[in-house]
């Protein structure tokens, strides 16, 4: 027998085959009680699979799994919570029109009677234990995606979880939030729970975990690694396996570059009615890389749904190529040739029960992919393998439906598709969100050839180094507004500190 | 022993077709016990109905005058079901058109040469018509198509028995609640020695093959698949989903209102109350059971008239409620319905160490 008391759960020979792939291959995984254990890998290396089996979602097809040195046979996430381990997917699983009290009391009352005064006085204890403040009587849809995680999260600590698993959870969170949440985890740990914490963000691995394992098409490459003893080049080369081709740099955008979108005085409204996007003008020109940094919510959203044609402006014009836009139908602006990658890809960027193909062609279907009022299925799948193969698209076939897809390879998906159509602007959301290093390292440099290529990009994203890395310039959104605009060479603590302090 | 649902990589054309034809099959034993309840040998039953609809040449051709109405019906909502707009209102536009069909022919005075393409005409206009408004609804509005479809199919009834009974009750039919008869040349030419009123056939068969192509090879057809798809996303790729919701429910109130000229001018010849057994909503089930292909829908549709004439034969035959074939029909919906879950998911029965799925 192997020392019981080291660790909490270990994952011995895990096998997990799928029609068409060995998604592990003999997969060894072992969690200490006590710390934070980070788990790398690229998109399709087996990460979530190996959790989904550790939190009874999947049965593996060979393997056992221990957990307090006895094992366990884990059948459903019922059977994991039994035995103390939650998940928090990336995907939440909250019924929006309740209130946050409502949707713990249907994950944790198993009787016929409610109690809500006992959850409620459970909660708040809960919520000061770990710091994990929240307003128990909102409803689900009033609150940001930061806040809907604290939901889920204290919803498994309710039920007494000794082992949390967390599915890329700063994957929505704002960099002041990915803090708190990490000193969240940290009270947690103190208090002898463990956590694993599946990530792309390499930094987090390296400064918030206590160990590290890496997988790698299925099989496990470095296993209980210490943050202490590797460095970020280390782990690029554990999860990739080869280096990283392109390094991100800044050349200073031709200047007197004619402009290529023009926004003055943009008044935009939200879903409730209220003005998110304040008068805000700014010019981008060709060949430029404009960053907009900004904590979530404060109107970069409206901004870029305007932009694009989905969203009414209230006041204020948008011109593109010289071009007045305001309020076009989205189908004009693209023809201009605005490509946009959304910040929620499951509301906008894909219909999932469509194929691949299907998906892959919703931008150019007019034009590039048919003939007449026929479309050109010869032309589809050509140009859709060539995508696949292209951004390296995980996926059965060109025909199945992309709902079968992984977050990550939809990603890549949208990416492609909105590349594929030769855009002069690409209004870009978060574009690498979920996509792990070698990915976003593709895409980056995409975003470098179209800059080199004359095209323009507006970044939108909440991973300020990113945005610092990739940009000309840089404005940093506040309440609606656009308080600050950088220059290249600026320190992420200055960005930092305007997108919070906001010297208005 | 375990078993559990594994959700499949690909969805085939030939799980997709044999997942129905199997939720087809099950049904016989279950409406067998109802048979049996009744004392009535369920084998016995079965063979009167399929002899009933197929077996002779009058059968035959009185399930494919059936298969006209539904046929006409169910291809149009495919094309709707495939945007996602759950149109329940065939019923009331097949009334609607033929209404619009028994005003031309008795008083629009108009010449005879040109009476039956304007039938045809005004009832694909007026059906088209009476899908318009709970298309707006839904695409300004984003109303339930699913309610507004179906109250007005009452609308349309009370429509009807206001004009069968009021303005448009015939002086020749001793106050029965149906209208004069149609002359002959507002009347649709028939097959000779049965009642297959062949412009409808025609149609029928036309519209079938147009959707066919249209769904699968065309522009229009995706943009359709995409709007069903996700609606958010074909406005992101510049589809209208406005356009694309209006079309559906103007071919799929269309299709259902010739099919009321087919009724009206074909079979009746008169407008009469009660012009339909309610074949707009029998017709959702072919369309649901064809998968939403419109060939497949019509072979289907064949196969439900040919319940409806055999259903038909028994309760004369054996003495059975008519109603059993309505039973008959909600169980294979029921069961088509629960079939999707096979068609998405496959049955994983694991015994000691062998794995064994369907």
């Amino acid at each position: 027998m192997t020392d019981n008391s080291k660790y909490l759960v270990e994952m011995r020979g895990i096998v997990k085959r799928f029609p068409t792939v060995v998604a592990l291959d003999n997969v060894d995984f072992k969690v200490r009680k006590g710390e934070i254990h980070a788990l790398l890998g690229e998109n399709g290396a087996g990460k979530t699979t190996l959790m989904r089996i550790l939190y009874g979602m999947y049965k593996p097809d060979a393997g056992e799994i221990i957990v307090e040195g006895r094992r366990a046979s884990i059948g459903s996430p019922g059977d994991a919570l039994k035995m103390g381990i939650g998940m928090v997917h990336q995907h939440f699983m909250l019924v929006d029109k309740l209130t946050v009290l409502e949707n713990v009391a249907l994950f944790v009352e198993e009787g016929f009677r409610i109690s809500f005064n006992g959850i409620r006085s459970r909660m708040e204890e809960l919520s000061k234990t770990y710091g994990l403040k929240i307003d128990l009587d909102a409803k689900i849809w009033q609150l940001s995606a930061g806040e809907q995680q604290k939901v889920e999260i204290l919803k498994t600590l309710y039920r007494n979880v000794k082992l949390l698993i967390l599915d890329e959870p700063t994957s929505v969170l704002t960099p002041i939030e990915s803090e708190e949440l990490f000193k969240s985890l940290r009270r947690m740990v103190e208090t002898g729970k463990s956590i694993i914490l599946i990530t792309h963000r390499l930094n987090e691995a390296l400064t918030a975990s206590d160990s590290i394992t890496i997988l790698r098409k299925g099989k496990v490459v470095a296993a209980e690694v210490k943050p202490r003893e590797a460095s970020r080049l280390d782990l690029v080369n554990m999860i990739v396996g080869r280096p990283l081709e392109f390094k991100p740099r800044i050349n200073n955008a031709r200047k007197g570059g004619k402009p290529v979108l023009e926004v003055e005085r943009l008044r935009v409204l939200d879903d409730r009615g209220l003005v998110a996007v304040k008068d805000v003008s700014f010019v981008m020109k060709e060949g430029e890389i404009l960053g907009v940094a900004g904590v979530a919510g404060n109107g970069q959203r409206e901004l870029v749904e305007a932009l694009t044609g989905l969203r009414r402006v209230e006041k204020g014009t948008v011109k593109i190529m010289g071009m007045d836009v305001t309020n076009s139908p989205p189908k004009k602006i693209i023809r201009l040739g605005v490509a946009h990658i959304p910040e929620d890809r499951f509301r906008y960027g894909v219909a999932p029960d469509l194929s691949v193909a299907e998906n892959m062609i919703m931008k150019l279907y007019g034009e590039k992919f048919s003939r007449g009022i026929f479309m050109d299925a010869e032309a589809i799948q050509r140009e859709t393998e060539k995508l696949v193969q292209e951004f390296e698209i995980v996926a059965p076939s060109v025909n199945a439906p992309v709902s079968l897809l992984s977050g990550g390879n939809i990603q890549k998906l949208i990416v492609a598709r909105e590349l594929s159509i030769n855009p002069k602007i690409l209004v870009a959301s978060n574009p690498t969100s979920g996509l792990d290093v070698a990915s976003t390292n593709y895409v980056h440099w995409i975003f470098h050839r179209l800059r080199e290529a004359g095209g323009s990009v507006l970044l939108v994203s909440e991973d300020l180094e990113e945005v610092l890395a990739l940009s000309n310039r840089i404005l940093v959104m506040k309440e609606g507004k656009i308080v600050r605009e950088f220059g290249g060479g600026v320190s992420i603590s200055e960005v930092g500190l305007a997108m919070t302090a906001g010297a208005a | 022993m375990e078993i559990r649902l594994e959700r499949r990589q690909t969805v085939s054309r030939r799980i997709n077709v044999s997942s129905r034809i199997l939720a087809v099959l099950l049904s016989l034993p279950l409406i067998g016990l109802l048979f049996a309840a009744y004392g009535v040998n369920p084998v016995d039953a079965y063979l009167r109905i399929f002899t009933g609809a197929f077996g002779s040449p009058y059968g035959f051709c009185e399930t494919i005058v059936k298969t006209l109405p539904i046929g006409l019906c169910a291809v149009g909502l495919t094309l709707a079901y495939r945007a996602r707009v759950l149109n329940i209102g065939a019923e009331g536009q097949l009334i609607i058109g033929s209404m619009a069909a028994t005003w031309v022919a008795l008083y629009s005075g108009l010449p005879q040469s040109i009476i039956i393409i304007v039938m045809l005409l005004a009832g694909f206009i007026l059906g088209a018509a009476w899908a318009l408004l709970p298309a707006l609804l839904k695409s300004r509005l984003n109303i339930s198509e699913v309610i507004v479809t179906l109250m007005m199919n009452y609308i349309s009834l009370k429509l009807l028995d206001y004009v069968v009974t009021g303005p448009w009750r015939g002086l020749t039919q001793w106050g029965f609640p149906q209208t004069d008869p149609f002359p002959s040349y507002a009347r649709l030419p028939m097959i000779v020695g049965t009642r297959i009123h062949y412009y409808t056939l025609i149609l029928l068969l036309a519209s079938t093959l147009i959707l066919y192509v249209l769904m699968k090879r065309t522009k229009i057809g995706y943009e359709v698949k995409v709007v069903g798809g996700n609606p958010d996303a074909a406005k992101y790729a510049g589809i209208s989903v406005t356009k694309n919701i209006l079309l559906v429910m103007l071919v799929s109130g269309g299709l259902a209102g010739v099919a009321g000229v087919g009724e009206v001018a074909g079979i009746h010849g008169r407008l009469i109350r009660g012009i339909s057994p309610g074949y707009g909503y029998t017709a959702i089930i072919p369309a649901w059971l064809g998968g939403l292909d419109p060939l497949a829908t019509l072979i289907a549709s064949f196969f439900i008239s040919g319940l409806m004439v055999g259903g038909d034969a028994i309760q004369i035959s054996l003495r059975l409620p008519s109603s059993l074939v309505y039973v008959f029909n909600g169980m294979i919906l029921l069961l088509i319905i629960s079939s999707e879950v096979l068609a998405k998911y496959r049955i994983v029965i694991k015994i000691g160490g062998s794995r064994i799925w369907i």
